[in-house]
């Protein structure tokens, strides 16, 4: 909440420029373990991605580690045994038992050299439901070449949860939209489908929150994503299912280093970044720096849907789906006449439009 | 007379500039190091050249630029004057007395290379003469009390023009070589058998003064000293007694002149206390614009900033970029970085003692400026003729223009304010008591993209009563009190608005006793009592609908006592000795909750057991400890000394921040249970040698610094709005070493100074446990530790009205933490971080310049005025502030730099004088 510092504060930058940097010295890390997964109290399977660090700031060369021994164990008595589906990926059974909430779950893990592995217990917090999803016409406000503003219109959707509980509550927001297009121009008479669906996920988002400072276990206004005017998504009819789930205080904390490491903008006034310690430890040699954090989440999902005609024209002007081939002149390209020569894009009606 | 005085000029020196000019500063402060004295009479040097009706100025500027001689003239006399005549190798007394036949101009050769103009010899030599002719004596005591005794001379020495009393005056007794410096309020003692002397008493700036005079026995006399006119003369920008550096005791200790840092290029025209202090050596910052300093290694929270005996905690604005000192309104600044004197305490690596100007007491006089960034405006008002005056002064910005002229979406969006004021009162009821009261009050408002507001200001008061109880007994009573608050409001519409504030006093009684029994002993002793309270977090909703918990964190209150006693033993011509003990006593008190943890865990709140609830006035923690200080000085020549100190300093307030440079919201801690008071000892060498009559003044010094319970935070700690702060800190220590040199030339056209330091600064935090150690229980560099540090800092009187400055800066650049690798959560790559600074970013370089045009010189003017162009950062050099990494589109992980001022800042500021 406060310490917002985020970008903040690089202050009295006047013409601060920023310029990609040599590093110029070789920087020689470990391969660590790391560890990246879940179990939630939503059907399986869930999954548990074991791979080594790279050396390189690209992140594509970690090596996944194959062949070790997975399970999730609960206090409860619950255990679920993971298998390797594909290198390095753990899948549990997806007829496996499910998670619940309440239950305090550790995950053990065996490497093939006999390393042994396992998470601090995660007690899985309850999770409250998504009571309403929104979206509200903002605006994005940019720089131009030109060095003036100019904002981009759009629709922001956000988010009100809450039990009105007085235990306080941590969460993290996933989303997936899928959206309907139709094709810019018809030729008449046309064989060409008038309708696909187009679909993506906010995977590099951390929408995280925290009640801890508030009276009541309440999430009012939490911005999940931003819709521009511009584009694609608004032009006939979208979609957009949230997932919230709940995290524990520690997944929590995680998360927001995570987050902070990502969004820092080099500003001194932000914390040095430093490694981010998760919950898994070696259990033969504590000294052993393991990366990745195991979570017990609960998960409240809600879908919200708008067309295009509930979009107010104004403030920022109508949609504007394809002003590329709105052109007078050029011969447009031929995904204006067909949408499913437009990237990704599908014919096939998804089950819940 | 006052056009008689001057003080020691150097021979050679102009000559110098000739060979060396368009080389680096760097030549010339070398081959001057090497220049010898010479023994010739500036009226034999022998001058060729041939002149048509040239302007005796301009005559005069050739010579001495050719020769190794100096001229001291009023120029309203030289207008008339013209030298046309061919010379071949004539005697320049052979050359001046031609050139002033027919004038009523004449000269006398003083000190064998000056030559100093006169109007109307006649009158002067007759005044020259009345000084020598043993006629005139002043009188002091009576006749019927003299005694085998020496009699006790005391007074005051005083500004003619203002009657404030001068600081570090120096008198000096021709016959008996004794010396005396007048204290903070301008007294001297000085004790003497009866006879008849001749004092002659310096002070910078001044004009020299000279009295006869005839001790029968105690009694008293008081100086008025006039400013020197000629801005010719201003060049000098030495203090104290020009050798102090030599033959005084103090070491590790510099005094800035204000004059001195006016004259200093400056960012956007802004004239600026902290960031000259920091081209000093042991002083570095960490990073361009960050607020705060760091002396030898020790980190910004310990450094004590005093204006006028107020602790200032904030003393930038700006988040750093500005000082948070109006330089119109200052006197002077010291700073400490070793030998700390015992009178001060409470932080472990260096005391700022910043003094505010004494108001003039006979005519109202004004100054202020107006520059890019903000304008000034100071009055100083006599209330009562030679009894009380008022100074007054305020500074404020008006930053918000240059916010929207940046490239930086959030800047434009933000908006900012600074103001500060300042005034000082005095009133002298008689000779003997004097009362002064001094406050400040400084407030920043930062509003971050129109979303985060943050404020902070500082507010302070003093009051000071001196009392002379006898000539030898001096004492002063200091009553202070400081404050400093922040406060971040989140004003964005949702259910956690909030305004979070925090705010820190200190109120303090010092009482102080000097005591001076003899020449040879300096007594200072005192008590000390401060009271802190620390609120250290409240947060509250904004607004209705917010539906913020409101929190408050428990107050927190100290109380401490100190007493101290130091003396300056002088053992012999050679040998001076300065010791001291400074004893404090500290108690955390209720009331108060103290969180008791798991023996032989961790503190974390897992390991919480119990709650220990303490009633108000309780001691909670007391902690106690002696803080010994010694320096010795042994003087090997009159040019040449070397000293050694110790010293050791006890800190119970601990500036707490997980950031690079310091942040408006880092907080204060106070000692506690958890918490112990951090101690440092420092042992310092140096060797100090002054040449070519102290216009070459260098010195070398050394120094190893071990500190003890510092205070660390671990990696991702919460220091906001945390009741379990202690969980997320922990306890280090830290050992800083290094080695400082330091040429100044003080006197001529040119001055400035070179320093270079090589010194490291590193800690270490050990634990049992794993998540109590960083960098698994080894040292590593702190996060300001830049092993080399050189500065170049030029000035160079082009004409009497024209200036040119320069300074240069090099240090490496600051240790970071960077990724070794990285691994991926899903879409997202993160980055591996090494341990706590491992890497260093490049290193930084920064050259600036300025030019300045002072008014007309005449004395008597109503209105006085200059121009000050700058240019900071002339090349535009890209100094990385930071190094971090960005995720791209696909998910990989590119560094980049941030360079805050990037590019040359030119800058034009107006100032006057009324």
């Amino acid at each position: 909440m406060v310490r917002k510092y985020g970008s903040l504060l690089i202050f009295f930058l006047l013409s601060a420029c920023i310029d990609p940097f040599e590093l110029g010295q070789e920087l020689q890390g470990d391969s660590l373990l790391v560890v990246d997964g879940k179990i939630t109290n939503q059907e399986g399977p869930y999954q548990i991605a074991l791979r080594y660090s790279s050396a390189t700031l690209d992140g594509f060369e970690s090596t996944a580690v194959a062949g070790a021994q997975v399970t999730i164990t609960s206090q409860e008595g619950q255990q679920i045994i993971l298998t390797e589906a594909e290198t390095g990926v753990y899948y549990s059974d997806a007829a496996a038992i499910r998670g619940q909430a309440g239950n305090t779950y550790q995950l053990h893990i065996t490497l093939p050299d006999g390393k042994r592995y396992a998470s601090e217990p995660e007690t899985m917090p309850p999770v409250t439901e998504i009571d309403s999803i929104y979206a509200v016409v903002e605006r994005r406000t940019a720089l131009s070449t030109l060095n003036t503003l100019i904002d981009r219109w759009g629709l922001e959707i956000y988010v009100n949860s809450g039990s009105n509980g007085t235990m306080p509550g941590f969460y993290r927001w996933e989303w997936e939209d899928t959206y309907q297009i139709a094709p810019a121009l018809t030729l008449e008479p046309s064989s060409l489908p008038g309708a696909c669906w187009l679909s993506s996920r906010g995977l590099r988002d951390i929408n995280i929150a925290s009640t801890q400072s508030l009276a009541r276990d309440v999430v009012e206004k939490q911005p999940i994503t931003f819709v521009s005017k511009r584009g694609l998504k608004l032009q006939v009819r979208y979609s957009i299912l949230v997932r919230q789930y709940s995290l524990s205080s520690g997944a929590y904390t995680y998360w927001s280093r995570i987050k902070e490491q990502i969004e820092g903008a080099g500003s001194v006034f932000d914390p040095p970044p430093a490694q981010i310690a998760g919950n898994i430890y070696n259990v033969d040699d504590p000294n052993e720096v393991v990366l990745g954090y195991f979570q017990a989440s609960s998960v409240a999902e809600r879908r919200f849907f708008i067309r295009r005609t509930e979009v107010p024209t104004q403030p920022g002007g109508p949609v504007n789906a394809f002003p590329e081939c709105q052109g007078v002149g050029a011969e447009p390209s031929p995904y204006c006449y067909d949408c499913s020569l437009v990237n990704e894009a599908t014919t096939e009606r998804p089950s819940f439009w | 007379m006052v056009f008689l005085k001057f003080f020691d000029r150097l021979p050679g020196r102009t000559r110098q500039f000739m060979t060396c000019k368009s080389i680096l500063f760097l030549c010339l402060f070398f081959s001057l190091l090497h220049y010898p004295l010479q023994a010739q009479d500036a009226g034999d040097i022998r001058i060729s050249g041939t002149y048509q009706h040239t302007p005796l100025a301009g005559f005069i500027q050739q010579v001495e630029a050719r020769y190794p001689v100096r001229f001291f003239f009023r120029e309203e006399w030289m207008q008339p004057v013209r030298v046309s005549g061919k010379f071949d190798s004539r005697p320049l007394r052979e050359v001046l007395q031609k050139i002033f036949q027919d004038t009523d101009l004449s000269f006398i050769v003083y000190r064998q290379h000056q030559v100093v103009l006169m109007k109307s010899p006649a009158a002067v030599s007759a005044a020259l003469n009345a000084q020598r002719s043993n006629e005139k004596f002043i009188v002091i005591g009576d006749s019927l009390r003299m005694s085998a005794q020496p009699a006790e001379l005391s007074g005051y020495v005083r500004d003619a023009g203002s009657g404030e009393g001068l600081v570090g005056a120096s008198l000096y007794v021709e016959e008996t070589q004794q010396g005396a410096a007048t204290n903070a309020s301008g007294y001297y003692t000085l004790s003497l058998p009866a006879g008849n002397y001749h004092l002659r008493i310096q002070s910078v700036g001044f004009e020299e003064e000279e009295r006869s005079i005839r001790v029968l026995s105690n009694g008293s006399l008081s100086l008025d000293m006039f400013e020197r006119t000629s801005r010719l003369e201003e060049i000098v920008i030495t203090d104290r007694a020009e050798d102090a550096n030599v033959s005084g005791a103090q070491m590790s200790a510099t005094r800035l002149d204000i004059q001195k840092v006016k004259k200093l290029p400056a960012f956007l025209g802004e004239v600026d206390l902290i960031n000259s202090i920091e081209m000093l050596p042991g002083v570095s910052v960490a990073g361009e614009g960050a607020a705060g300093f760091n002396v030898r290694g020790g980190d910004v929270g310990q450094n004590l900033v005093l204006l006028d005996g107020i602790p200032i905690f904030n003393p930038s604005h700006l988040f750093g970029f500005f000082s948070a000192f109006n330089a119109d309104m200052l006197q002077e600044a010291t700073l400490y970085k070793g030998g700390i004197p015992a009178q001060y305490g409470g932080r472990i690596a260096s005391v700022l003692d910043v003094k505010l100007k004494e108001a003039n007491l006979r005519k109202v006089e004004g100054s202020g400026g107006v520059g890019l960034v903000s304008s000034r405006l100071s009055v100083e008002v006599p209330l009562a003729k030679d009894k009380s005056s008022l100074l007054i002064g305020g500074r404020t910005t008006y930053s918000d223009w240059i916010l929207n002229r940046l490239r930086d979406l959030q800047l434009r969006q933000s908006k900012a304010y600074f103001y500060d004021a300042n005034a000082r009162f005095n009133y002298r009821f008689n000779e003997k008591h004097k009362l002064s009261v001094s406050s400040y009050l400084s407030r920043d408002y930062f509003l971050y993209a129109g979303e985060n507001a943050y404020g902070y200001g500082n507010r302070g008061v003093s009051a000071q009563w001196n009392f002379l109880i006898s000539p030898r007994w001096f004492s002063s009573l200091q009553a202070t009190y400081s404050g400093f608050d922040y406060d971040v409001t989140d004003d964005q519409d949702t259910v956690s608005a909030s305004r979070l504030s925090s705010g820190f006093t200190i109120a303090q009684v010092r009482l102080g006793v000097s005591y001076v029994p003899s020449e040879r002993h300096q007594w200072e002793g005192g008590v000390e009592a401060s009271g802190y309270r620390f609120a250290p977090g409240s947060l509250e909703p904004l607004n209705e609908n917010s539906l913020l918990l409101p929190e408050t964190l428990e107050r927190e209150q100290s109380a401490e006592v100190a007493a101290y006693l130091n003396d300056v033993f002088t053992l012999s011509r050679k040998l001076t000795l300065n010791y001291g003990l400074r004893y404090s006593w500290y108690a955390n008190l209720g009331p108060g909750q103290v969180y008791q943890y798991q023996e032989g865990l961790p503190q974390s709140s897992a390991t919480v057991t119990d709650t220990v609830s303490y009633a108000a006035g309780e001691p909670i923690a007391t902690y106690q400890g002696a803080e010994p200080r010694v320096s010795l000085r042994y003087g090997i020549n009159g040019r040449t000394s070397v000293k050694v100190s110790y010293n050791r300093m006890r800190q119970n307030m601990h500036l707490i921040s997980n950031t690079t440079a310091i942040t408006p919201t880092d907080i204060w801690k106070l000692s506690d249970r958890y918490i112990r008071p951090q101690i440092g000892d420092q042992v310092a060498l140096g060797y100090f040698r002054n040449s070519l009559g102290n216009a070459i003044e260098s010195s070398i010094e050394v120094y190893y610094k071990k500190v003890d319970n510092l205070v660390e935070y671990k990696n991702g700690a919460q220091l906001l709005m945390n009741d379990q702060l202690e969980a997320d800190l922990l306890s280090g220590t830290g050992r800083a070493y290094g080695i400082e040199l330091f040429i100044a030339k003080n006197i001529g056209r040119l001055t400035g100074w070179l320093a270079y330091t090589y010194a490291r600064s590193l800690r270490r935090v050990e634990s049992p446990y794993r998540e109590e150690r960083i960098n698994a229980g080894t040292f590593y560099p702190s996060n300001f530790d830049k092993p080399h540090d050189l500065t170049l800092v030029g000035n160079y009187q082009l004409t009497r009205r024209v200036r040119f400055g320069a300074n240069f800066t090099y240090s490496s650049g600051r240790p970071i933490t960077l990724p070794e690798g990285s691994y991926r959560l899903g879409a997202i790559t993160v980055a591996n971080f090494s341990e706590r600074n491992q890497y260093r970013i490049p290193p930084y370089h920064r050259l600036d310049i300025s030019f300045s045009v002072d008014g007309n010189l005449k004395r008597k003017k109503a209105w006085d005025n200059s121009w000050t162009f700058s240019l900071y950062n002339l090349y535009g050099r890209k100094n990385p502030y930071s190094v971090f990494f960005v995720n791209d589109q696909i998910g990989r992980l590119t560094a980049y730099k941030l360079a805050i001022l990037g590019r040359p800042f030119p800058s034009v500021t107006y100032n006057f004088k009324f």
